[in-house]
């Protein structure tokens, strides 16, 4: 356990303690700045990662059909056999396709340290106590020049970026958490795959929203200065992840933003393939059924608005086009 | 498990995962880094008793021969039916200041950044509160120690007041009569919070009081409604957090720019500077006898510096920081006196150095860090350890002869 705090302590806390102050050092005093560029400093030492993990988005959705194939092979068989087969089938399409299915978790795993370091990083190159202030002098390197600036200072556009945002000014305070939570939703979005039945949709649904506003509520309760942090990383996130991921459109409530002509057609043509797929499905079901009249009655209703749904779509589709 | 589900098993869990680090750093890490803990206040004693802020800024006294708790003297405290029940302050840094049968300290806490001190005084007869209706409260940080002056005042320098940013600090003046109601006599906004105790000058009228913005300031404290009390400043290069001292006419302090300064007042210029290897807090031990002067720093360096020319004579280095001012004395063993530098290191122990040429010759074995200064009294060395007792030694061999827990005055194990 010692031994962990002594990682935890000198390969993240101290550097990026002296990283920060060295930012602040050579960033005209102003801490609100080296919080910016260590941010964007951050972001784009993670570009590879974020390369690897779109690729791995890429594999893993093209990856589906197959997938999705191999469930409905093993559909009705629960036994522990045919668990087996279907775990090693996958697998072995995971590994022919050179796909860790985990794999997309790296950046989220890689981030998580740096927040937490960073949250710490904030109050302990801020100190508002004498033993925070004492404990600060054994951080910092005895080569690094922003040990003689200390205390920094901690005002940033008016903000005391040591305080909670909820201590921030009116309506800063309720701006910065619902933009941090904002953000975080536009970036879930980007980074998740198309689902390709109704249970991982709405699973998918879940976390999309989950996540965001869970974030969100608990910037209320952070240091100012990581609640700019996580904003900042969030839009350059953003910002790297649509070059990265080749320009690809936004989808946000059933509408497009951003992406070139063509990576919007293509989007376009992905949903109403999927949208035409939902619908086959649903009147293969239909004819399947031997239910009672009222379900029956039901499932025709649902599919009636499966094909108007579908229609609407191909019409706007067109317009877009157009 | 399928791989695919077990994959988006894995992402939910890293996401509740991070929800819950992400929750419970949020509710933890105020309480342990912006709650001020205290624990750095040295002993004073008026030669019947010691007086002392304890772990719960509860201002104690022990008997000073018997080592005896008081269980009725203390302050600050609530009544629980007859019994005095400790309600303490949260932290006190300062050691108390004895005088004219009353004692004064200071003590404060914060919560986030609402931060609530009081100044108080309490008779050493009675127990009872001084200045008629109990303790002055401001709403700020009080770090440095009270300091009276000639003039009947108290003083002591403060962070923000009331939650308003600017000023960043106050040297605030009160008077120092216990008998009179509490009253402040004047205030001085200054660029930065004060920490370390102020050094008065009584023949000029002058108090000197250092800020984190790495100013001195000479303020007058000449009685009299002044409009201006600000003689002059002096901008050092890096903050100041330690106490300034005022000896043989010079001014002596250290700042956070690894900086240690001789100032002369009356051209308002520095005499000599000398540059120490790491943050100097710690105030400066002049030694007249040697014409030396004693530096210590945050990186557990000692240099023994010409007081008049600020030369480096010797230097030495101990594992800690050092924090806590170092106690000169005179060591007897064995019919030879030799002269000591007592140094409380904060990782553990006080360690004995020759002056003559900065050897370690011994220890004070404490068992936990010290961030107070040791103080001699009646023969023994007492330290005020960071896990809240009180432990005092003989000089001369270095050996434990009592200690007490201060939250309650329980023998220590």
């Amino acid at each position: 356990m010692e031994f962990l705090g002594l990682i935890w302590d000198q390969g993240i806390m101290r550097p990026m303690i002296n990283s920060l102050a060295l930012l602040y050092h050579y960033l005209f005093l102003n801490y609100g700045l080296s919080i910016i560029a260590f941010t964007v400093v951050v972001r784009v030492l993670m570009i590879p990662l974020t390369i690897r993990q779109t690729n791995q988005m890429k594999k893993l959705q093209a990856l589906q059909p197959r997938m999705k194939a191999i469930q409905d092979k093993y559909r009705d068989k629960k036994d522990a056999e045919s668990r087996r087969a279907q775990s090693s089938e996958s697998m072995a399409l995971y590994r022919e396709a050179g796909v860790n299915p985990i794999g997309c978790l790296g950046p989220m795993v890689i981030q998580m340290p740096i927040w937490i370091g960073f949250y710490r990083a904030i109050i302990r190159t801020m100190p508002t106590t004498p033993e925070g202030m004492a404990n600060l002098s054994a951080s910092f390197y005895a080569w690094n020049p922003a040990s003689a600036d200390v205390p920094l200072s901690r005002l940033f556009l008016g903000i005391d970026l040591a305080d909670t945002v909820s201590q921030v000014y009116l309506p800063l305070n309720f701006i910065l958490p619902v933009l941090v939570g904002a953000s975080m939703f536009i970036t879930t979005k980007m980074t998740s795959t198309v689902a390709m039945d109704e249970r991982q949709q709405s699973q998918q649904r879940i976390m999309q929203w989950m996540m965001p506003v869970m974030i969100g509520v608990f910037t209320y309760q952070f240091p100012a200065g990581l609640g700019i942090y996580i904003l900042l990383s969030n839009i350059v996130g953003v910002v790297i992840q649509y070059f990265v991921g080749g320009r690809q459109p936004i989808d946000l409530f059933g509408k497009l933003y951003l992406g070139t002509a063509e990576t919007r057609a293509q989007a376009i043509a992905a949903k109403e393939e999927l949208e035409m797929k939902k619908l086959s499905e649903g009147e293969t079901e239909e004819e399947e059924s031997t239910d009672d009249d009222s379900t029956s009655v039901h499932r025709q209703e649902r599919s009636r608005g499966n094909r108007r749904r579908a229609r609407n779509s191909r019409r706007r589709a067109r317009r877009r086009r157009h | 498990m399928n791989p695919a589900r077990g994959a988006r098993h894995l992402q939910r869990g890293t996401a509740a995962l991070l929800l819950a680090v992400l929750s419970a750093i949020s509710l933890t890490a105020c309480l342990n880094d912006l709650t001020p803990q205290g624990r750095w206040s040295a002993p004073a004693s008026d030669g019947n008793f010691i007086y002392i802020g304890n772990l719960d800024g509860v201002l104690v006294r022990l008997d000073a021969v018997s080592h005896a708790y008081d269980v009725n003297w203390l302050y600050p405290y609530e009544l629980d039916g007859v019994r005095k029940k400790p309600n303490g302050l949260g932290a006190i840094y300062g050691a108390p200041i004895i005088q004219d049968g009353a004692v004064y300290a200071a003590g404060y806490t914060c919560t986030g950044s609402n931060c609530d001190g009081e100044v108080f005084a309490v008779s050493t007869e009675s127990g009872g509160i001084s200045w008629n209706s109990g303790g002055f409260r401001i709403r700020t940080k009080l770090v440095g120690q009270v300091k009276p002056t000639d003039n009947g005042l108290l003083l002591i320098g403060t962070g923000p007041v009331d939650d308003e940013r600017d000023p960043p600090g106050y040297l605030y003046a009160f008077s120092a009569d216990p008998n009179a109601g509490r009253r402040v006599e004047w205030r001085v906004p200054l660029d930065g919070e004060v920490w370390g105790e102020v050094a008065v000058d009584n023949t000029t009228s002058t108090a000197y009081v250092g800020t984190s913005a790495g100013t001195l300031y000479a303020i007058n404290i000449s009685e009299g409604d002044l409009s201006e009390r600000v003689k002059w400043q002096y901008a050092s290069e890096g903050a100041i957090t330690g106490n300034i001292i005022f000896h043989d006419g010079a001014i002596y302090f250290g700042d956070l720019a690894s900086n240690f300064y001789r100032l002369n007042p009356r051209s308002q210029s520095i005499d000599w500077q000398f540059d120490a290897e790491a943050w100097v807090w710690a105030e400066g031990i002049p030694d007249d006898q040697k014409g030396t002067i004693y530096v210590s720093t945050l990186g557990g360096h000692i240099y023994a510096l010409n007081i008049g020319s600020g030369d480096l004579i010797w230097s030495a280095k101990i594992d800690g920081q050092i924090i806590g001012a170092p106690l000169l004395f005179d060591r007897i063993r064995n019919e030879f006196t030799q002269r000591v530098l007592a140094v409380p290191s904060g990782i553990e122990d006080v360690h004995v150095i020759n002056v003559n040429d900065g050897q370690i010759i011994g220890t004070f074995p404490t068992d936990s860090a010290v961030k107070s200064a040791p103080v001699l009294i009646n023969d023994f060395v007492y330290i005020h350890t960071l896990d809240g007792q009180l432990k005092w030694y003989s000089p001369s061999d270095q050996t434990l002869q009592g200690c007490v827990a201060l939250k309650d005055g329980g023998r220590c194990e």
